[in-house]
């Protein structure tokens, strides 16, 4: 009798176990790209909630917003009851992500280092968390294939710069290890700014006129917020002297693609910028 | 001298309205708890009430820190705001008249960009206490050099005091300015978010670093009520009436600092509490510091708690900076005074 109660419990116990593993798990994310990967591993029906730099990717879901990556809100996010909180090391502040862990949410922070290489770890790290491991291969699979298929980068590389935001006091260009930086160099271009600093900097007219950028690159949202490449040179008389002005070589990218590290769609955006740089 | 029935049932209605923001505060945030759950999760270590484990989590460890930083913060702001307007007899006057903020923002962001290569030795246990230890440290400092610009061997003058705290402000705000431009795109994030303001970082640890700096300034402070008082009338009639007129404003100026420096350490810039509570609360009850110090402190925990409960709650799941709905609700509030006061006649 005593073997047969026993017996009953073990199943009992493992039935939960096993009903407990079928639930979905909750996430929040925080970071465009992190979004981005865990709606490519096919997890996005398993958001409830997303920060404000993924709000554009996840338009149609009309997902609630837990606000900027860096100022998360501990209760804020909590009355989302995730059990995991995806993000890169740009998430913060720390306070917060310990309120959090206390909690018991499963605070997951993911490189934002832009390059390939942190890409495909992330993808693996999001899949192996979520037991989607052979969709994160697949998925590595895919966007190793589409790199590879990437055009050949042109020799020699033409200079561009990245602009970040353009206001009446300079211009933000991105300098050695930003996401901009990368997306140049794996687009087949050079950054000359890369040689003078690291990170963002408010470069002045006469040090852009300086390194003679033949293509300029910028975020679409700021491209659409000054009337397009017309709108950009003509407030911008430092950029349109440049190469790059001169000959209205500008090229937007998407936003979602430079927060939070590579986004699994950079793909398509490197494809662009090659044949850019290739003059096709 | 005892006080008037209506200044003690003015006095008293505030602490209602203090205790009724302390509820709110802690009954209200983006997790929906029922009333009795919140009392219950605070008292259920002491009696046998029972909740959920997640709801005493949520009031424990996220609501009751912040409630008590707020308060904390909210009532030696406006105490030192009183203060400072008292010992100025300048209504404009606020803490960062002396240096306080400007000095805090410095260390911070001294901290926030220059802390990954001076601070690397430090063990990672203090790195969270860096930035909080940097703007305290920024903000007694700032105090003190405007405290010695502004005395010569006649004392100290608050005329020059206050031209050395422009003068000191805008030294601060090049500083900052010259790292902002250094600083990376996470430090400007950070910078840009401090400067606003925030109890989301509410802790324990906080509460009691608050607790041992507030703490003294709230037992030291309204004992000079009377010099205060006396101060009004000016510095030379104080000094007749006996008050020993260059160990006040010592010792209020540094108060001030400690309070403050504090305050913005927990808490980051949040503006306008020092400045509007100040005068809301002498439209209440008049300008005798008696009473009004312990009304400031009353007022300024109890609409800097409401600020809070609204910072939570208006964009839910994410959250306001505290220090922009303060000022976007003193500010309006503040222009509205200023007339009234010009019809009148009175200012």
């Amino acid at each position: 009798m005593k073997v047969l109660i026993q017996r009953c419990l073990w199943v009992l116990l493992l039935g939960s176990a096993w009903s407990m593993a079928a639930e979905p798990l909750r996430v929040v994310t925080a970071g465009a790209s992190v979004t981005a990967i865990v709606q490519e591993l096919g997890l996005g029906e398993q958001l409830v909630g997303i920060d404000s730099t993924s709000v554009p990717l996840m338009a149609d879901r009309g997902l609630p917003n837990v606000g900027y990556q860096r100022a998360l809100s501990a209760e804020g996010v909590l009355s989302l009851k995730p059990d995991v909180l995806l993000g890169t090391e740009e998430m913060g502040p720390p306070p917060v992500l310990a309120q959090l862990r206390d909690a018991g949410v499963d605070v997951v922070v993911l490189s934002a280092s832009p390059d390939l290489d942190t890409l495909y770890a992330n993808i693996e790290a999001v899949g192996a968390r979520f037991a989607h491991v052979e969709q994160a291969a697949a998925l590595n699979q895919r966007i190793q294939a589409d790199i590879a298929a990437l055009p050949a980068m042109s020799e020699p590389a033409p200079p561009a710069l990245f602009v970040l935001t353009h206001s009446a006091n300079g211009m933000m260009v991105a300098g050695a290890g930003t996401v901009g930086d990368s997306l140049i160099r794996l687009g087949g271009m050079s950054n000359p700014a890369a040689e003078s600093f690291s990170q963002y900097r408010v470069l002045s007219a006469e040090a852009l006129l300086s390194l003679a950028p033949q293509w300029i690159l910028t975020t679409s949202k700021g491209l659409e917020m000054v009337g397009g490449t017309d709108g950009l040179l003509s407030q911008q008389p430092a950029l349109a002297a440049t190469p790059a002005g001169q000959a209205q070589q500008v090229v937007d990218i998407e936003d979602s693609l430079l927060v939070g590290g590579f986004s699994p769609h950079i793909a398509p955006a490197l494809r662009q910028l090659r044949e850019t740089a290739a003059g096709e | 001298m005892s006080v008037p029935a209506v200044k003690r049932s003015i006095l008293f209605s505030l602490a209602l309205l203090l205790l009724l923001a302390v509820l709110l505060s802690l009954a209200l945030g983006p997790v929906s708890i029922p009333f009795t759950d919140a009392i219950g999760a605070l008292l259920h270590r002491v009696t046998s009430w029972t909740v959920a484990a997640d709801t005493a989590l949520i009031v424990e460890h996220i609501r009751l820190p912040r409630t008590l930083m707020g308060m904390l913060i909210g009532a030696t702001l406006a105490l030192t705001g009183a203060a400072m307007q008292g010992l100025f007899r300048n209504p404009l006057a606020d803490p960062a008249l002396i240096g306080v903020s400007s000095g805090a923002a410095l260390g911070a962001a001294l901290v926030i960009v220059l802390g990954s290569v001076w601070l690397a030795a430090l063990p990672a246990a203090l790195m969270p206490y860096t930035q909080a230890a940097g703007a305290f440290a920024g903000a007694l400092l700032t105090t003190w050099l405007v405290y010695r610009l502004g005395s010569s061997n006649q004392g100290v003058s608050m005329a020059s005091m206050l031209l050395a705290g422009v003068a000191i402000a805008a030294l601060s705000a090049a500083v900052v300015g010259l790292l902002t431009y250094i600083a990376d795109d996470a430090m400007l994030r950070a910078l840009t978010f401090w400067n606003m303001g925030s109890l989301g970082a509410a802790s324990y640890d906080r509460v009691g670093m608050l607790v041992l700096c507030c703490g003294v300034v709230w037992w030291r402070l309204p004992r000079q009520a009377r010099a205060l008082n006396a101060l009004l009338l000016g510095e030379s009639e104080a000094r007749h009436l006996g008050v020993e007129v260059e160990r006040v404003k010592r010792e209020l100026v540094l108060l001030t600092a400690l309070g403050v420096g504090a305050a913005v350490a927990a808490a980051g810039l949040i503006g306008f509490i020092g400045l509007v509570v100040p005068h809301l609360a002498r439209l209440l009850l008049g300008p005798d510091h008696r009473q009004l110090l312990p009304a400031c402190m009353l007022l300024g925990a109890a609409l800097l708690l409401l600020a809070d409960v609204a910072a939570r709650l208006l964009v839910a799941p994410a959250e306001l900076p505290l220090g922009i709905l303060t000022a976007l609700l003193g500010a309006p509030f503040f222009i509205a005074l200023l007339l009234r006061m010009q019809r009148r006649g009175g200012l």
